[in-house]
């Protein structure tokens, strides 16, 4: 239990180190670090809780297959996020070839895991209820740039390292999306 | 005080989209229990997972940058080679000449007839018989490849005219299809294959080299005793 404990004091860089040396059981440091993140982020994007577990996981088991080619001077953490927005654009794409129930369906899961926290009241509730229903309603690439700036809190050169794209897309697509969620929003923030 | 910029969002949805946190306790640890589990069953990574005596082609698939240089340098010399026997045999620009037979048709055609030949009748003498003589001529097909060329010119010698026609410059029309440069014209059968020339905006000479000398019908002396009764 020490050893776990000295594990996750130790920084990412160090505890691939580790990994790489042989140490497979570091790697569940990692995963514990980065799960929660990770699953929040794949939740947003895909609008399935179910959907989002699978990408998560393949998203540590790619990690760990490559994880060779991960170098020390970069964040693990822009890395790993990589790996799962190529996971999630992937899931994205096969979802989109074939015939499925929309995002705003499958975003109800989230809802209810969300709705049900004891210290929420109604209203709050009820935003948070009309603001996944909005999110999933966004087109898939200013779903990801909202959320990856506004819930991971990513800023715009973190995230165009992440997505690939560049800096003032990004700006453009978090633009729209904000001007879509208000619009969306608007009765029920006013209200 | 530095400028803030205006929210995108009003700060009570900011606050939702970084609380919104769907993962129960329970899964994450089934979660993370078989992300564990699939990890422990995979070989583990290494830096180098190949030794470095293997060849940096079969290590990576890409060649090291002075066998990137040698092969480059390699096809850019066999690349030279060919596209410089290509300019030097067939070029693009090119001229090219040909000529083919298409048929044969018969033109009348005066022929000075011998005294003996002409027939005396009571009334005194008369025309001679087969003093016009239909003569073979041909039908050929003159075609140039010029790409480069704004005038051309088809030149024919005394001996391919027509009668009255000895040393004619036909103004060559292009088609515009096929970009050669065409035109048909009959000729004596007995022209020769240098009779003809195009002439290619007023300075190059490019002789016809497809041979016109072959006979329709036989030997010119031949078809003139047949005819020369």
């Amino acid at each position: 239990m020490s050893g776990v404990i000295s594990i996750m004091t130790l920084s990412d860089a160090l505890i691939v180190r580790r990994v790489l040396g042989g140490d497979t059981e570091a790697f569940r440091a990692l995963v514990d670090r980065y799960h929660d993140d990770a699953v929040r982020y794949a939740t947003h994007l895909l609008g399935c809780h179910a959907e989002a577990e699978d990408a998560v996981q393949d998203t540590f088991l790619r990690a760990y297959r490559y994880l060779a080619s991960y170098q020390e001077q970069d964040k693990f953490r822009a890395w790993l996020w990589r790996i799962l927005v190529n996971r999630c654009r992937t899931r994205l794409g096969e979802r989109s070839r074939r015939p499925e129930p929309r995002d705003a369906a499958v975003i109800t899961q989230l809802v209810d895991a969300n709705a049900s926290a004891p210290d929420d009241d109604l209203d709050r509730t009820f935003l948070r209820e009309e603001l996944a229903q909005a999110l999933a309603s966004l087109p898939a690439d200013q779903r990801e740039a909202v959320v990856l700036h506004f819930t991971e809190g990513l800023s715009y050169p973190e995230m165009s390292a992440i997505t690939g794209t560049g800096v003032s897309a990004l700006k453009m697509r978090v633009h729209r999306a904000c001007d879509r969620l208000r619009t969306l929003l608007t009765d029920v923030i006013h209200g | 005080m530095a400028d803030t910029p205006t929210p995108l969002l009003p700060a009570e949805l900011q606050d939702l989209l970084r609380q919104l946190r769907p993962v129960d306790a329970a899964q994450r640890v089934r979660s993370m229990d078989a992300i564990m589990a699939a990890v422990h069953v995979m070989p583990a990574p290494r830096r180098w997972s190949l030794p470095p005596s293997i060849t940096r082609w079969r290590r990576r698939g890409v060649l090291a940058p002075a066998g990137a240089l040698a092969v480059g340098l390699l096809l850019t010399l066999w690349t030279g080679v060919t596209s410089l026997t290509d300019v030097l045999s067939r070029s693009s620009s090119a001229v090219l000449a040909k000529a083919e037979i298409i048929g044969d048709t018969v033109i009348p055609r005066l022929v000075p007839v011998a005294d003996e030949t002409r027939l005396v009748t009571a009334g005194g003498v008369r025309r001679a018989l087969h003093d016009t003589l239909y003569d073979t001529m041909r039908i050929v097909r003159f075609a140039l490849r010029a790409p480069e060329a704004t005038r051309v010119m088809l030149v024919e010698s005394a001996s391919a005219a027509l009668p009255g026609a000895q040393g004619t410059r036909f103004a060559v029309a292009r088609d515009l299809a096929s970009g050669l440069w065409e035109m048909r014209t009959v000729v004596s059968r007995h022209a020769v294959a240098d009779a003809f020339a195009f002439v290619v905006d007023d300075a190059q000479r490019v002789p016809v080299r497809t041979p016109l000398s072959e006979p329709a019908f036989g030997p010119r002396e031949q078809a003139l005793a047949d005819t020369s009764l």
